[in-house]
């Protein structure tokens, strides 16, 4: 909730026009490092969603479920199996698979996901192959689009050799979010 | 733009911390 690329898109999005509600599941709230189970997880994602609904005062033309590594693909399963009704989603870096296991990809729900998604993936991402997940998009009937963040790892972090700075990359991914929004 | 820290409930028994971020005019939001 108080990572910084999070803070910073939750303030450029008001900037913008947009009201966010970034929240924790109960495993970070209580200090614990092991996720909850499934079924909590989604359980805390319907609940934000509800509460988001009827605390942030005002009129909503869509909502966007988003979300950074696990929070976006939970968010993805429940929007496959009808558990999420948003109107889109994007992913600030999306676990393809874990580090060295290319070929155990978390991918086959996206292919029942019938609204826009956006994904974010650094180039040194080792949780998500560019090349794989290209592929992927490619498969889907659906809208998609891909932001590519060169040298960016799985939380789009560079480094120290980039010529880029770290605030250029969080601009980047705030201005393309908004402008994906505004559409 | 407006911050405010919440308290979300998630089932009977459990809580956990939410901030809303929202803009300044919000009662017409995009």
């Amino acid at each position: 909730m108080y990572n910084p690329l999070i803070v910073f898109l939750a303030e450029g999005l008001a900037d913008a026009g947009y009201s966010t509600l970034r929240f924790n599941f109960p495993y970070r709230e209580n200090g614990r490092k092991t996720p909850d189970s499934q079924s909590v997880l989604v359980l805390t994602w319907q609940c934000v969603y509800e509460f988001f609904k009827e605390e942030a005062g005002c009129r909503m033309n869509k909502i966007i479920a988003t979300g950074k590594s696990m929070g976006g693909i939970v968010a993805s399963r429940m929007v496959a199996e009808g558990l999420l009704p948003v109107d889109g989603l994007v992913f600030f870096g999306y676990p393809l698979h874990s580090p060295g296991e290319k070929e155990r990809m978390r991918d086959g729900h996206l292919y029942q996901i019938n609204i826009p998604m956006l994904f974010f993936a650094g180039t040194r991402d080792p949780f998500c192959d560019l090349a794989k997940l290209k592929e992927v998009l490619d498969r889907l009937d659906y809208s998609r689009d891909l932001v590519t963040i060169d040298g960016g790892d799985h939380s789009f972090d560079l480094p120290e050799s980039a010529e880029t700075s770290q605030q250029d990359v969080y601009n980047l991914i705030l201005n393309k979010t908004v402008e994906w929004m505004d559409h | 733009m407006i911050s405010k820290s919440v308290t979300i409930p998630v089932g009977e028994k459990e809580f956990v911390s939410g901030i809303f971020t929202l803009p300044e005019k919000h009662d017409d939001n995009k």
